[in-house]
């Protein structure tokens, strides 16, 4: 007996599957980015990234040190992977620094785009807002798609879409902290107002952050420590990979209505027993 | 001619007189890899394309930057 019609299918595996976004350019079926630093080692890193299913990941700019072994060069061993390529700002405390990195990087790496971080201080790692826009609209001048790392600030936000970034990048929490999404009701209010991308960025410690930020809306998530100082990273980066499906099937479904009070799933009527109905 | 004093990656370098940025990278980095480097002169990305034709001067600061693990 066919119990489901098409039409009435109560999932369909493309949901899950096809599920490509769009950003400078580039069709991602993966929703997740992934940084490349911090990872017990290089192979580690390259089997996390394979269990993520990302397609996209982050890399730093810094000096060449000139070491007689030479070392192994990331850029070559990700692009070998098909990987594509977003090179960030990083450690950068003001625009003209910001806006010099990113020229570096597109001239080393011979992409476009860039991850934009201006930071206000070593401790908080918080983006410092008046050198993130100047920089932002300095580098869109130039060319570059820029993807900006931002406080869960609207208005900010909003301002680097105007400026013409391609993509908003808000923080769940600060680098590195793993806490989380912190005010979700925040990111919520960017992605409602956003007509570009809206990438988590920073503060996603576990699988169900990931979920969370998927099921607020967010395009896509961006997240390194939470995988690469995971006990086993492989795994947890495979655990990201169903999040991120689980976040999206989720959001895409259309979550219940929150309710302050009980309200039960089985009819009362037929029921059987002695106690008589409450007063 | 006396040596020219430049900087490069935070390090005190010496070179000849009209010497050229292709010059310098292949003397601090050994050989000059085919992809995957940058440089600025004084704050200022040098295409790769002018590392042949830009001589160093006394007293620059150059950074030679590749990619890195990044978060």
């Amino acid at each position: 007996m066919e119990t489901t019609s098409k039409s009435s299918a109560p999932f369909k595996a493309a949901d899950a599957e096809d599920d490509s976004w769009n950003v400078a350019g580039l069709t991602l079926r993966s929703r997740l980015l992934l940084g490349t630093s911090r990872y017990p080692s290089t192979q580690v890193l390259l089997d996390a990234l394979a269990a993520s299913g990302t397609e996209c990941v982050t890399v730093g700019i810094r000096r060449v040190r000139p070491t007689a072994s030479g070392g192994e060069d990331l850029y070559a061993l990700l692009r070998a992977r098909g990987y594509h390529i977003l090179p960030n700002t990083a450690g950068c405390f003001t625009a003209r620094d910001a806006v010099l990195t990113a020229e570096l990087a597109r001239e080393a790496l011979g992409t476009s785009l860039i991850k934009l971080e201006v930071i206000a201080d070593e401790d908080t790692l918080l983006p410092e807002p008046v050198g993130l826009l100047q920089a932002a609209r300095e580098l869109v001048q130039l060319g570059f798609s820029v993807f900006p790392y931002t406080n869960d600030d609207p208005d900010l936000a909003r301002a680097l879409e105007d400026a013409g970034c391609i993509a908003v990048m808000p923080l769940g929490a600060p680098i590195g902290s793993g806490l989380g999404i912190q005010r979700p009701e925040r990111i919520e209010r960017i992605v409602g107002q956003s007509h570009v991308p809206v990438i988590v960025d920073a503060g996603v410690g576990t699988a169900s952050d990931v979920a969370v930020a998927f099921e607020l809306g967010c395009t896509a998530v961006l997240l390194n420590t939470a995988v690469a100082r995971a006990r086993r990273p492989v795994a947890m980066a495979a655990a990201m990979n169903l999040a991120a499906r689980a976040g999206r099937l989720a959001f895409g479904a259309g979550r219940m209505p929150r309710r302050p009070e009980a309200q039960a799933s089985t009819s009362r009527e037929g029921r059987i027993g002695t106690a008589g109905e409450p007063a | 001619m006396s040596d020219l004093v430049v900087q490069v990656n935070g390090t005190t370098h010496y070179f000849a007189p009209h010497t050229d940025l292709m010059s310098v990278v292949a003397k601090v980095l050994g050989d000059v890899p085919v992809s995957g480097v940058a440089l600025a002169v004084n704050g200022a990305m040098v295409p790769r394309s002018h590392w042949n034709e830009r001589q160093v001067e006394d007293g620059d600061d150059v950074e030679i930057v590749r990619a890195v693990q990044g978060g």
